[in-house]
Parts: C-alpha cells; sequence; structure tokens
C-alpha cells in the first residue's frame, strides 16, 4: 500500500495524496466504529482511546468539499452514533466501578 | 314543553359539535398495510414532485433496522434526514440500495420527469402507485400478530419467512457478532400489572447498540431513566418504535408478561 501510494505521489503528485488521504479517514472510521459491538467489553482506557479517535476524525469530515456534502453528512452522522455509544459504555463502566 | 325539548336537544348537539372541534376526533387507526408508513416531503413538493411513500413493511422483511437507520444513517425521527434527490443520485440513503442494481434506480437523471411510472414508484403521496409488492400477497403465509401491520414479525423472522440482510457491501462494516447483554425486568407502576421481561436479545438482532443508547435510553444503569406509558404513548423510550413500526402499544401482554407474584 505504501508502495503504490508512494509511486502514485511521483506519477500523480497531487491525486495520489487526495485519493489516499480520502481512503485513510474512512479506513479510521472503519476500525473505531466497526468495534461497537465489543464496547461493553472494553476497559476505561480503550474506551477512551476510542472516544479520543472519534474525536480526531470528526474534523477530517467536516473538512470535505462541497462535492462530498453528502458523504460528509452521513459519516458525521454515523460517526455521532458511534462516539455517543462509546461515550455511553464508558459511562457505564465508570458507573460500574 | 316541546320547545323546551327542541331547545335542549340543539343545545346538547350544539356542546357535543363543539366539544369534538375543540379536542378533535378519534385518531383513525392505520390499516395493516399503512402502519409504519413515512411520508416524506423535505424537498419533493419544492421539487415540484409529489412526496414521497415509504413503506416500512417491506423494507423491515428485508433488511435489519440497524442497517438502514445506522450504517445507511436515515435518522429516527421522521422528515430529520433531509434526503435530497441528489443524495440518492450518489449513492446514499435511498441510494444505498434503489441504485438500478439491488433495486431500481431512485431520482436518477436518466428517467424523464414526464416518465412519471417510474418517480411514481416512490413519490406516490395521494395516488394510487403501480408497485412490485402487494402488501396482502406478500404477507398473506406470514404468521399473524394481532395489531399494527397485523403481522408477528419476530415469529415471520423465527420460522424464517423473513430473513433480513444486516449487511450492505461497501456501505456497512464488518463487525464481530455481537455479546447479547442480559433480558431484565421493569416494574411496572400501576398495581396488579404484570412486569415487563425486557429481551435485549429480541432488540440487538435487529437493532445492534447505537440505535437505541444512547439517543433513545440515555440511562447507564437500570432505572435511572424512569420514564411513563403517557412518554411512552407521546413517541419517546419505547414508542419510538413501538407506536410507528414495531408492534403498537395496545399489545400489552407482548411487554407485561411476567406475573405479579
Amino acid at each position: 500500500m505504501l508502495v503504490l501510494q508512494f509511486v502514485c505521489s511521483l506519477v500523480l503528485p497531487g491525486l495520489g495524496n487526495t485519493a489516499f488521504a480520502s481512503d485513510d479517514w474512512k479506513n479510521e472510521f472503519n476500525t473505531v466504529c466497526g468495534q461497537t459491538q465489543n464496547a461493553l467489553a472494553f476497559s476505561v482506557d480503550e474506551l477512551k482511546d476510542l472516544i479520543a479517535r472519534c474525536d480526531e476524525l470528526k474534523p477530517r469530515i467536516k473538512k470535505l468539499d462541497d462535492s462530498q456534502a453528502t458523504e460528509r453528512k452521513v459519516f458525521l452522522q454515523r460517526l455521532k452514533m458511534c462516539r455517543d455509544f462509546y461515550a455511553f459504555a464508558l459511562g457505564t463502566k465508570v458507573d460500574q466501578q | 314543553m316541546k320547545k323546551t325539548l327542541f331547545f335542549t336537544g340543539l343545545l346538547l348537539l350544539l356542546f357535543a359539535s363543539l366539544s369534538l372541534a375543540l379536542t378533535g376526533v378519534k385518531k383513525r387507526r392505520p390499516l395493516p398495510y399503512e402502519y409504519g408508513r413515512v411520508e416524506l416531503n423535505n424537498f419533493s413538493e419544492k421539487a415540484g414532485q409529489i412526496p414521497v411513500v415509504f413503506d416500512h413493511w417491506l423494507h423491515r422483511a428485508k433488511f435489519t433496522c440497524r442497517l438502514c437507520h445506522v450504517d445507511i444513517g436515515f435518522a429516527m425521527k421522521a422528515g430529520t434526514t433531509g434526503i435530497k434527490a441528489a443524495d440518492n443520485m450518489q449513492g446514499y440513503y435511498c441510494g444505498s440500495c434503489h441504485n438500478d442494481k439491488t433495486a431500481f434506480a431512485a431520482c436518477t437523471t436518466t428517467i424523464p420527469r414526464q416518465n412519471s411510472s417510474k418517480c411514481s414508484r416512490c413519490h406516490s403521496l395521494g395516488r394510487t402507485a403501480v408497485k412490485q409488492y402487494d402488501f396482502r400477497t406478500f404477507t398473506q403465509d406470514f404468521p399473524k400478530g394481532r395489531f399494527g401491520n397485523g403481522i408477528d414479525w419476530e415469529q415471520a423472522e423465527a420460522t424464517g419467512k423473513i430473513a433480513p440482510i444486516d449487511f450492505l457491501a461497501g456501505v456497512s462494516i464488518q463487525r464481530d457478532a455481537l455479546v447479547v447483554q442480559k433480558d431484565f425486568d421493569l416494574i411496572a407502576k400501576v398495581k396488579g400489572m404484570p412486569e415487563i421481561i425486557f429481551s435485549h436479545k429480541k432488540h440487538t438482532v435487529w437493532n445492534g447498540c447505537e440505535l437505541c443508547h444512547p439517543e433513545i435510553f440515555l440511562g447507564v444503569k437500570k432505572g435511572a431513566t424512569q420514564y411513563s406509558m403517557t412518554e411512552i404513548y407521546d413517541g419517546k423510550y419505547c414508542g419510538v418504535c413501538h407506536s410507528t413500526v414495531a408492534f403498537p402499544l395496545l399489545d400489552c401482554q407482548r411487554c407485561h408478561t411476567k406475573q405479579v407474584q
């Protein structure tokens, strides 16, 4: 993947970086929000880390340009649900301690 | 005497008419195929189109609630998603499936506006649209329920009549199997009313976790969120689904199942 990114950045500098930057936030979204079903089994620190990663993702999605307005709207909503659920799970954990 | 009776009758009639006008008439109970129906008109009429009629019964037979309300991003409250034709054309919202591959295309630019038969499959409020699926034919073998759509959807899945899809390639995230939380009982406030057994299993199989928490049920600890039947009837808490799509609140015995000791 990195080699391909490097080749792309040489051949098509602007395009290559944009394409991979786009993949970057989606991959991160999939990784972070693909774990909600295990949330209640995570430790407090793991949940805090997931919430922090959600918070870091938000401005990256917000930055999508107007041609991706729908994508921005959909993923901000999905991110909110996922972040809120981790916060809910964290509250449950703290309450149990 | 006759005159007095006449005026008394007239007064009673006037009073009854006024009462009805002030308090409104009893809301008509939707027909089975209408139950769960949503009308979408954020932008339709502004764009010169008839509002969309969305049938929950057909979509819930094919997809889980989680797929549409978590992965695709439809809000839980009607009219708050703000779907535009352009969103569908880009493959989001209705366009996630209605893309001419999985299902007929929604809002494609290739359909001329004059070809209303294609548009009116969804944009059909107040019209008799020709639809691919007829409620009566589609559900004729399904286990029957007492209220709502007249279908016991839970049994329909248990008996293999429906198999709602929970994953849409390119949209859903591949997830591990869900660890189901324990069932619990909720004590009814009315004396003598059977307690409610809340089944996490039944709810998470279609909803996942983040559909209900924390948007609908905020309380972390059991009993932390206090709510009443009035609030539920008002469309809050259980009422978000159980007054719109899932079996309605009239079906008391499906929730109040535990006998009082």
